[in-house]
């Protein structure tokens, strides 16, 4: 299935690979996820060919920095300019993970574990409904990969995600890859976990690939897409019984463009033959 | 007074940032956490999970540093070793000066704590212009475009003046840095001006000026070009004019303000 729309498997625009996709209105890709951070205040010639890309075909937006589970104020000029962004890219909603990125004023440039406590769900359910009503379009919110719990929990991961989706009435994105190398470090049934969710509010899935790091899995985004994490993602499709988008993210060892569309291709048979015996509703009701 | 969950994040930002944080942190987490306010239960769930949060510590370090060898190689082999290099890296995100949302942003802000910091100037002296240079090219490949004003010339007369490509930077080093490369870092100390800019692909293009046309570039942009070459004691209007053109055809300029009076061309 090749229609451009919020459905099927789409893929992350990447700088080298924008000036080729700009070039190229017919690509087999019915979406394109975007990352603001790589795009707003930028200049030139690939900046201009992105904005090309953006105004032609469906586009999701997925957010790097706002530190959902964080402590430090806003930064109000970047909420200002994702403001403008979002706009502009008529993007259907916004996503960010579930986690901090900011501290003590430092922006960490990484993906950090909230602490799984009654406190840390509160907070962050605060700061989610403020953010859902500065931006002009619904927020939704992503599972990590994580490495090790911050403090003692009140609670298990499941638990923690499922209370701050009830609590910010948000949707999910659903990382399947990220649950699997979660499943692999912290050694659960990753079906059981998903069984557990509130898969009524999956908006959209993730898959990525990962790799081994002595005694744990890393989520690298920088391998191909591992048959346990397809059949996962099958399952789970099957399962949510909607054709949500599944965006299929590498962001490092970037293959050529026409290598990471057939990988794209071999997840869009998976995608389809999940919903075959399976009667589906509209991605994006 | 910080809660014990932001007492844990200001905690992890420790053992990412601060220098002696990894051993620190390996030798006792439990005394770490509680050093920095930590309290049961919490100071022992660090300890259960040491090895994991030391994953971080080092994803920090990958991060900033793959970014940095990207955009600097050649700031990167001036300074040696790899060992002075990675000291760079760790005093970089020590300092905690990497605030911003965007990860582009990191680049222009490692060159502004390199010259905030003056950090290995005694023994590289090279060294910040250098970075600059190599940060020179990010920022002209990728500053903002603008929309270009109406009603300018493409073909100059004496009492245009210019107007630059907002991505267009006049420079001046006391070191040769634009011939500096990897395999030979270290640049001649000599004062070069330089014209860095965008061709007509968006590609990063630099040219070395003479002095009297670095300063018709920069004078020119505020009177006319007939009146920054009499000022530069030039007396070839014409050759100024054909430098300026051919500066404009290449896609330094955006072209050429006409002066009251003159028709645009």
């Amino acid at each position: 299935m090749n229609v451009k729309g919020y459905s099927g498997v789409g893929l992350g625009l990447r700088r080298p690979h924008i000036l080729e996709v700009a070039g190229q209105a017919d690509l087999p890709v019915p979406f394109w996820e975007v990352a603001p951070e790589n795009v707003i205040g930028e200049g030139g010639r690939v900046h201009r060919a992105a904005l090309e890309v953006l105004a032609r075909d469906p586009i999701l937006s997925h957010g790097l920095s706002l530190s959902l589970g964080g402590y430090d104020a806003w930064d109000q000029d970047y909420l200002k300019e994702l403001r403008q962004f979002l706009q502009a890219i008529r993007t259907p909603w916004h996503s960010e993970h579930l986690c901090f990125t900011s501290v003590g004023g430092v922006n960490t440039h990484e993906l950090l574990p909230i602490p799984f406590t009654r406190a840390s769900v509160v907070n962050t359910v605060q700061r989610v409904r403020t953010l859902q009503d500065a931006l002009p379009v619904p927020l939704i919110i992503e599972n990590i990969t994580y490495y090790a719990e911050l403090g003692a929990a009140d609670m298990d991961e499941a638990e923690f995600i499922s209370a701050v989706l009830e609590g910010a009435d948000c949707g999910w994105l659903l990382d399947v890859s990220n649950v699997y190398v979660n499943s692999l470090n912290f050694g659960f049934d990753p079906r059981a976990w998903i069984a557990r969710m509130p898969l009524d509010r999956v908006r959209q899935i993730h898959v990525g690939g990962y790799e081994q790091l002595g005694e744990v899995t890393i989520d690298t985004h920088g391998a191909t897409i591992s048959d346990p994490v397809i059949d996962l993602l099958q399952w789970t499709l099957a399962r949510i019984g909607r054709r949500v988008p599944v965006l299929l993210e590498r962001d490092h060892q970037l293959p050529a463009l026409n290598v990471l569309l057939i990988e794209r291709a071999k997840l869009q048979e998976a995608y389809d033959e999940a919903f075959a015996s399976v009667s589906v509703r509209g991605a994006h009701a | 007074m910080p809660s014990q969950e932001q007492t844990l994040q200001l905690t992890l930002l420790d053992l990412l940032v601060d220098p002696e944080a990894g051993n620190t942190f390996e030798a006792d987490p439990a005394a770490f956490g509680q050093a920095r306010g930590v309290h049961p239960p919490h100071d022992a769930a660090l300890h259960r999970f040491k090895d994991r949060l030391q994953i971080y510590r080092q994803a920090t370090r990958n991060g900033t540093r793959d970014l940095l060898e990207n955009f600097f190689p050649v700031t990167q082999a001036l300074l040696e070793t790899a060992e002075a290099w990675d000291d760079c890296v760790e005093d970089f995100i020590a300092s905690r000066s990497i605030t911003t949302p965007y990860y582009r942003d990191i680049i222009p802000g490692f060159v502004g704590w390199l010259s905030v910091m003056a950090w290995g100037q005694a023994q590289w002296p090279s060294l910040l212009a250098v970075a600059h240079f190599e940060l020179l090219e990010f920022l002209v490949e990728r500053w903002p475009d603008a929309t270009k004003p109406t009603a300018l010339k493409d073909h100059p007369s004496p009492g245009d003046r210019v107007l630059l490509d907002p991505a267009t930077r006049v420079v001046q080093y006391t070191y040769a840095v634009h011939l500096a490369t990897p395999d030979h870092p270290i640049p001649e100390a000599k004062p070069v001006h330089l014209l860095a800019y965008r061709d007509h692909e968006g590609a990063f293009q630099v040219l070395e000026l003479t002095e009297s046309t670095a300063v018709l570039l920069v004078k020119g942009q505020e009177v006319s070009i007939a009146e920054a070459t009499s000022a530069l004691g030039v007396a070839d209007l014409a050759g100024a004019l054909g430098l300026v053109q051919d500066l404009s055809a290449k896609g330094v300029l955006w072209g050429f303000v006409p002066s009251l009076g003159s028709e645009p061309a």
